[in-house]
């Protein structure tokens, strides 16, 4: 190193100094002197952290993007402000899940390294914590690539399993130890999709000829798959895929095109209650699929919404042809399972394609239009905000 | 749409290129209708394209790693008994909406017409209608499907010579995918 | 397979309102099949509601028109739920460059109203380019749920191509049903 500095680089380094010197007041360094040995200064007047994350409240209505064409990723909105609380990354053909106490978030998706192309990875992706950051991800053997539905992910009710439905190569169910963050077993479910769980580790799945398949774990961990008898007329009348179900309760209610409610108590043995006719509850005639019968029909992309304590079940109906059981409902009907009966018809500010109901004392009832969350009173039917949303795929609220 | 071409059924042909949309080959085409250009499909074919032709193709042919290819296929699975008794106890075919005499042609079509040959050159007796209506009494249902097929088809391999095509599907169809864990029973 | 089919929310019911209020072909249609009485093919699917099923097509067909193939109720489109690639650069059969045909998909029937005779259609899917957009369209004719996936449109397609990206879909005829 050169003993004295190049004439300019000595003017422009005395420069320098000065700046600095001027701005911090250290007139030590416009001597060429090293600074003093302290702190080092802290410029900024705020910091810049994460705003907390306490999980999903009791109010708080959690939904994914129907594609990545719109941004993708899941989305919190506050029932009571009708704001964006928290957000989080997924890739397309995404389902998530919240755990029990509502602070862990499993998001189960599926990349390829090019995008479009390369390398495939599915994971199951953790976000928790109180800035709700990513917490790494489990690899899961494969998964079914489809438009959003709500049951092919689902965890069991203590939160300690979870379930991914698959595709490739034939339908299969892996059962994923959360805590060790381990897939412990794919269980195989010929001829059957969907999963809906029961107790400690058993799950149910629709069958394609109108069945149950009922898979339980004995206490080494091994799966058995078991049919039961066909239930409903899987060619003329389908069970819904995303008909509603009670984890804690093992209460399922698979609802058909035509409006049939199945009860059924999921179990090793489930019982099967006698089904009924939304129609028939609202004093019409049941709907059937007969050319040009015009009726009001359950439909849209998530067209049930249960609430336990009150037995009531929420599910938005259109007036149309058979087989529009996708079409958005123009009102939300309200029915109490255990009577029958219904309860309340609501319109909906704008046709709705998802509903969802919060599990509290004073429940909110949300209802989903193609741009538009709309929040309502769960008793009254009364609508109390709204805000603009991405056009959205699923719905989880807490306390499910 | 191209116009159909007279083509006998069940004559074996090259597959087209993957760019042209093949409407109908030999094994559906069987007979046209006059001066339409569409073919008219017999009411066996009907319910293979309704019941499993949007998974297995129009031609028994789709993607081989992730579907069962049936194309040339299926006739192998005759030559051992418990071949033949697999592709009835299979729950899509056991268990779908067909009545047992249609699904039994079905099967028969399958097998003869779209699976040909068989392995070995051996001839093998048409599924009857009792015996789908009895396979079909037990389908295969329980976990650990896709396991079972292997061991079956194991053994149509070393015992009948059957193709090696046949251990593509189940193969791990992508990078990252694991393959599935054993049976429980 | 349906993925934004809810951006052109809008312009898919106009289109659906389009096709309901051509009176004029309908009127003419429905004469035609008083005096003819057509022999109606039955198909499998449809044999277990021949009892209840007056002869005369299907909702979907009642307001089907055979001869623009970019609007959601051309005649083949009973069952179809995704972007037309009509739209998109391909055609009815065909993908639009760039993407690939998938060999997989769901199988529908749908009623072609100028000889009131079923056909069956391939919905099969052109894969690889990021989603098409245009042309929305969600018919949903006999479709079944996921679970009974060879009737279903809301699974990718995608199967034996390069690519899981859905791009539009195609209604491919496969036969005339006797």
């Amino acid at each position: 190193m050169k003993k004295t500095a190049h004439p300019a680089s000595r003017a422009a380094g005395a420069a320098l100094s000065l700046l600095i010197g001027a701005g911090l007041g250290a007139t030590a360094w416009a001597s060429g002197q090293a600074p003093p040995a302290k702190s080092p200064p802290v410029l900024q007047s705020e910091t810049a952290g994460v705003t907390p994350f306490a999980g999903l409240s009791a109010h708080q209505i959690s939904y994914s993007a129907l594609d990545g064409l719109e941004g993708g990723g899941v989305r919190v909105i506050d029932g009571d402000t009708a704001r964006l609380v928290a957000s989080v990354y997924s890739s397309q053909y995404a389902n998530f899940e919240w755990s029990p106490d509502h602070r862990t978030l499993y998001v189960s998706e599926t990349y390829w390294a090019l995008g479009n192309r390369g390398k495939r990875e599915d994971v199951l992706s953790i976000y928790g914590g109180p800035t709700l950051s990513n917490q790494g991800e489990i690899p899961l053997p494969g998964r079914l690539i489809s438009d959003p539905k709500t049951h092919t992910f689902a965890l069991s009710a203590d939160g300690h399993y979870g379930y991914v439905y698959s595709f490739q190569p034939a339908p299969a169910v892996s059962v994923i130890d959360l805590p060790a963050r381990k897939v412990l077993t794919s269980v195989e479910i010929p001829g059957c999709g969907l999963v809906f769980p029961f107790g400690p580790r058993g799950f149910a799945s629709l069958c394609a000829d109108g069945s149950l398949a009922v898979a339980d774990a004995n206490a080494q961990g091994q799966y058995k798959v078991r049919r039961t008898k066909r239930f409903f007329d899987v060619m003329n009348d389908p069970v819904m895929d995303e008909s509603a179900a009670d984890e804690r309760s093992g209460l399922a209610l698979f609802v058909t095109y035509d409006g049939w409610v199945h009860p059924v108590h999921l179990a090793d043995t489930p019982r099967f209650g006698k089904p009924w006719s939304i129609e028939q509850a609202a004093g019409m005639s049941p709907a059937t699929s007969q050319v040009g019968q015009i009726t009001w029909r359950p439909g849209g992309q998530v067209p049930f919404a249960y609430e336990p304590s009150r037995h009531r079940l929420f599910v938005l109906m259109h007036e149309g042809a058979p087989w529009t059981f996708e079409e958005p409902g123009s009102e939300i009907w309200v029915l109490d399972v255990r009577t029958r009966a219904l309860l309340h018809r609501w319109a909906v500010p704008q046709s709705a394609y998802l509903v969802a109901v919060t599990a509290d004392a004073h429940p909110l009832l949300f209802a989903l239009s193609q741009q538009w969350l709309w929040v309502m009173n769960a008793q009254s039917g009364t609508v109390q905000r709204a805000t603009q949303i991405v056009t959205p795929g699923l719905v989880r609220v807490g306390g499910e | 749409m191209t116009p159909g071409i007279g083509r006998a059924a069940g004559r074996g042909r090259a597959l087209l290129p993957a760019l042209a949309l093949v409407l109908c080959g030999p094994a559906v085409c069987a007979a046209h209708g006059p001066g339409t250009g569409v073919s008219r499909l017999t009411p066996v074919q009907v319910a293979y394209l309704t019941s499993c032709g949007g998974c297995h193709g129009v031609e028994g042919v789709s993607a081989p790693q992730a579907v069962p290819t049936l194309r040339h296929l299926t006739g192998s699975f005759l030559c051992t008994r418990q071949g033949r008794e697999f592709l009835v106890r299979l729950p899509d075919v056991a268990l779908s909406s067909l009545s047992n005499r249609m699904l039994t042609k079905v099967m028969n079509w399958v097998v003869f017409d779209l699976g040909a040959p068989a392995a070995g050159g051996r001839a093998a007796r048409p599924y009857t209608v009792a015996e789908v209506a009895r396979l079909r009494s037990e389908p295969l249902t329980q976990t650990g499907l896709t396991p079972y097929r292997d061991r079956v088809v194991a053994g149509l391999q070393a015992r009948c010579g059957a193709p090696a095509a046949l251990s593509v599907y189940g193969a791990a169809y992508g990078p990252g995918a694991t393959p599935g864990v054993q049976p429980t029973s | 397979m349906r993925r934004s089919e809810l951006d052109n929310w809008g312009e898919r019911l106009t289109r659906r309102l389009a096709g309901r209020l051509s009176r004029r072909s309908m009127l003419s249609r429905l004469g035609a099949l008083l005096v003819a009485a057509p022999a109606f093919p039955l198909l499998p699917v449809q044999r277990a509601r021949a009892a209840d099923a007056p002869a005369a097509g299907t909702d979907f067909s009642r307001n089907a028109q055979t001869h623009d193939d970019t609007a959601c109720n051309y005649w083949r489109y009973c069952g179809i739920d995704g972007n037309l690639c009509s739209c998109c650069g391909g055609g009815v059969h065909s993908c639009p460059p760039g993407s690939q045909p998938s060999p997989t998909s769901w199988i529908g029937s749908c009623i072609n109203p100028d000889d009131q005779r079923a056909y069956l259609i391939a919905y099969r899917d052109c894969c690889g380019p990021n989603e098409c957009n245009k042309c929305s369209c969600l018919n949903t004719d006999h479709a079944m749920p996921i679970y009974r996936p060879q009737a279903n449109n809301h699974v990718i397609w995608c199967f034996g191509t390069n690519s899981f990206e859905y791009h539009c879909s195609m209604a491919v005829l496969v036969g005339l049903a006797q």
